[in-house]
């Protein structure tokens, strides 16, 4: 069977998830022997443009970015956001909430006009998107399966229950009823992350986008019971889900 | 199940036998504080187990039902193999309370039912139960008093009562008859009294100390067909996260998601069992999208109604041990089937 | 063996009936044959995508093979209309209840079919038209979505012309080589005249038509034990274990997919 040709890219991002790729370790190995991985900046200077499925990290934040990520969507047949920022807008997106001149005044200085920076959205903002590898960077178990679900022909499994799943399986003691309560947005986010935050003791702050139906009012209704105010919760949304990022 | 002796042994001399045990390599699970909770874990010595509350975050479900359980590999060439994994390894689950021995032996009827399922009986062939009493009850949320749960039914090898010195031994099996036969001695006229002395003033303290449950436990099947219209269950409803925290830490809840999975050369796969739950907003979704049960009161009806009307008319027995888990789990306390059953009863009443 | 263990089968013949839908001709490697009963579902597995619940649509034979109508709709269904003939996958079952012929014998029959609800119903009616004689008058009333998505048009045709079987069909939107009905599958009843007294009365298709073909038939005077359903549902094990299938106090899996609409009336989630 001829190995089907892959291809990496970013746009605004920390590249955590190809690094993320990158230390797979042995099962790095099993990836080049299944896919011939012909653009990924972070391995290889060879920059081929015959890819059938992208793998696409980062935000969109620049016009230039719309037109770079519309060609790629034009050469693969298949693109996949990979990690929050793709998925959600992620990190970036914090800068929406903000005025648009004291933030590039704050990041480039007099030489903002350098810089077509516009607000950063998510890639299906710009294009169509045909799998979702979620969460802030991502999870290399997860990034495996679902690969070998799409060389499969398969629609990967991405839970679309909460975090409370993954954290109950782990046994964890709830951070809402631990001696000192912590607020967590794992009620409303979506699992498959194993509840990696809250078993070191670290609350979810949602990078895996929120569940399709999250209940949102009973989520800021418990919020307030722990003695959060409106200002607390909504920056709780804005760290990841500032643009609301229920998977479309 | 056939009684068999009851027994007494020393506790020095119990504890010793099971720390010999581990020191000669047995896998002994026990309760342990974890945090300002407890859960089941490989003890390394019987000091650490947790003999009194709180109850477990999960229950002793995980050991034979595990969250995650590989059902089949198989190899994808020309032919196709299938190995099934029917896999099960000695353990000792020990300081088991009587809620959760009752959760499993429900577990065991289901699981034995019609079809049998092997990779539960499998592990659970070689799991080995020694309950323990408890003389006080163990959280605020446990109700297994008004569950008829203080006792366990079966479905135990050995059960454990504090009388001081010593344990007072109901011996489920022969299984936990040869465990202790070296060092168990006779019972006397005055064991037997003090046993029932300890167990009157347990009764007492639980009924006093444990929520009440209004309606009589008979009469719950009743209840629930009953109010099958009732508003509570979208007024509980609307509060539910559809988290499933519920179903994963309920002695009793058994219901299970079964994926596949490739590696990445697609020749080599396997076929998995995960813990799913009711509340979950996908549990009944279609490859087309219809999801059968809509509304989140709804679902939060259809696990009540499991446990104290589906499979308590089946098989004459609450599916609720009282345990309290889900209560507590419960982040909006909406969950909780006394509560429910009681708003239920309450507004029926009037 | 265990109960989740699939039996390996390989699929002899594809046949595309729609954009959508195929027809698969599997047979056991073991040789042996189905053995099952109309309206019964078999768990189809293909091997690294999954395993999915899809109704027996051949009527029941000594033949080593059966058909299995298959809608590409999820990871397995599409996975299954993409093989070819040769490829292996996996079958458990057949499972649940289906028709009981005993219940039809001497009868009149009435099928209601919508989209794919005809996939489980051919099994029966082919069960009954092999054996035309045991069974009084058979009407089949059959509705689409649009003319392309009718399914069987070969067996559709035999239907129209035998003049044992009074056949009608709908579409909700007709095109301009449409001549019969349009509309919804309950337009088709003034077109027959059927007695509800010697009738049994059959309905598959998908979860909204129940609720409209029911009243239709209460309408007529059709009797509750008269009526008999198929019901969709989410079987994931296939043996009463996974819970996905209940409907209140009854599994899918064990107790269907063919209820008699007498039973099924007491439960709220069925319909």
């Amino acid at each position: 069977m001829k190995k089907p040709k892959v291809g990496f890219f970013e746009f605004t991002c920390c590249e955590g998830c190809q690094l993320t790729v990158l230390s797979l370790g042995d099962k790095l190995l099993d990836l080049f022997e299944s896919v011939d991985i012909v653009n990924f900046r972070e391995a290889s200077s060879y920059k081929g443009q015959d890819y059938e499925i992208a793998f696409i990290e980062g935000s969109i934040s620049t016009s230039k970015d719309i037109e770079r990520i519309k060609e790629i969507r034009a050469r693969a047949k298949i693109c996949v956001a990979l990690g929050a920022c793709a998925h959600l807008g992620g990190v970036n997106a914090i800068r929406n909430f903000q005025r648009q001149s004291d933030v590039r005044w704050r990041t480039y200085g007099d030489k903002a006009w350098l810089f077509d920076s516009i607000l950063a959205q998510p890639i299906d903002a710009v294009i169509k998107v045909d799998h979702v590898i979620p969460e802030c960077p991502i999870d290399k178990k997860e990034f495996l399966r679902a690969t070998a679900s799409i060389l499969l022909g398969k629609k990967p499994f991405i839970p679309d229950y909460p975090v409370c799943v993954d954290c109950k399986m782990k046994a964890n003691v709830c951070l809402f009823h631990k001696p000192n309560p912590i607020a967590c947005m794992g009620p409303v986010t979506r699992a498959g992350c194993g509840a990696v935050c809250p078993s070191v003791g670290n609350a979810c702050e949602g990078c895996r986008g929120l569940i399709p139906d999250p209940n949102l009012s009973a989520w800021e209704e418990v919020l307030k019971e722990h003695g959060l105010s409106i200002e607390d919760i909504l920056k709780f949304y804005h760290m990841y889900n500032g643009l609301m990022g229920v998977r479309r | 199940m056939k009684k068999m002796k009851n027994c007494v042994v020393t506790k020095r001399e119990l504890l010793d036998l099971i720390d010999r045990k581990i020191g000669e390599g047995k896998e002994v699970i026990a309760p342990a504080k974890q945090e300002n909770q407890a859960n089941f874990k490989r003890i390394k010595s019987t000091r650490e187990i947790l003999w009194e509350g709180p109850q477990t975050v999960i229950p002793p479900k995980a050991f034979l039902f595990p969250q995650e359980e590989e059902l089949m590999e198989y190899e994808v060439n020309d032919e196709i193999k299938v190995k099934v994994k029917v896999e099960g390894k000695p353990i000792i689950l020990l300081g088991i309370h009587p809620c959760d021995m009752n959760g499993t032996t429900l577990l065991d009827k289901v699981f034995a039912e019609n079809n049998l399922d092997e990779h539960y009986l499998k592990k659970r062939e070689f799991v080995t139960i020694i309950g323990a009493e408890c003389l006080v009850p163990c959280s605020t949320e446990s109700f297994c008093y008004r569950k008829e749960s203080v006792l366990p039914l079966e479905g135990f090898d050995l059960f454990l009562t504090d009388m001081g010195k010593n344990f007072f031994v109901e011996v489920g099996s022969k299984k936990g008859k040869s465990l202790i036969s070296k060092i168990a001695r006779k019972t006397t006229p005055s064991d037997a009294k003090k046993l029932r002395k300890i167990r009157r003033v347990r009764d007492n303290l639980f009924d006093k100390e444990q929520r009440k449950l209004k309606p009589k436990l008979e009469d719950l099947p009743k209840l629930l067909r009953e109010n099958y219209d009732s508003p509570v269950w979208d007024e509980h409803g609307s509060r539910c996260f559809n988290c499933g925290s519920c179903n994963m830490v309920c002695p009793t809840c058994y219901c299970f998601d079964v994926r596949d999975y490739m590696e990445l050369n697609l020749k080599r796969g396997n076929r998995t069992r995960f813990w799913d739950g009711c509340l979950l907003t996908d549990f009944t979704k279609v490859a087309s999208g219809e999801i059968f049960r809509e509304g989140r009161g709804a679902r939060l009806r259809h696990r009540t109604n499991r446990k104290d009307w589906y499979l308590f008319e089946k098989w004459e027995r609450s599916f609720c041990t009282g345990c309290g888990r889900c209560g507590k789990a419960c982040l909006t306390k909406i969950v909780d089937p006394l509560d429910i059953e009681n708003e239920l009863y309450d507004r029926w009443k009037r | 063996m265990t109960i989740y263990k699939p039996e390996i089968a390989k699929i002899n013949r594809i046949e595309k009936l729609t954009k959508t839908e195929s027809l698969l001709d599997i047979e056991l490697l073991s040789g042996k044959s189905l053995g099952h009963q109309p309206g019964q579902f078999v768990e189809v597995s293909v091997f690294g995508v999954g395993e999915a619940p899809i109704s027996i649509s051949s009527a029941p034979s000594d033949l080593a093979t059966f058909q299995l109508c298959v809608r590409a709709i999820g990871n397995v269904t599409s996975a299954l209309c993409g093989k070819k003939p040769g490829d292996k996958i996996g079958i458990r079952g057949p499972f649940g209840k289906g028709f009981e012929l005993k219940h039809f014998k001497g009868k009149d029959i009435l099928f209601v079919a919508g989209g794919l609800g005809l996939a489980p119903l051919r099994s029966l009616i082919w069960s009954v038209l092999n054996s035309r004689k045991d069974y009084g008058k058979v009407y089949i009333l059959y509705g689409a979505k649009i003319p392309q998505e009718l399914l069987f048009k070969e067996e559709l045709k035999n239907w129209k012309e035998r003049e044992d079987v009074e056949y009608h069909v709908t579409v909700d939107v007709g095109d301009e080589k449409w001549q019969d009905n349009v509309g919804v599958i309950t337009t088709l009843f003034p077109y027959i005249q059927f007695d509800p007294a010697k009738t049994q009365a059959v309905i598959v298709g998908p979860p909204i038509m129940y609720r409209f073909v029911i009243r239709e038939l209460k309408n007529h005077g059709t009797p509750d034990k008269k009526i008999w359903v198929s019901l969709e549902r989410k079987m994931k094990c296939g043996v009463g274990k996974c819970g996905h299938c209940q409907i209140n106090d009854i599994y899918v899996c064990q107790d269907g997919p063919v209820f008699n609409y007498e039973k099924l009336k007491n439960l709220p989630e069925a319909i």
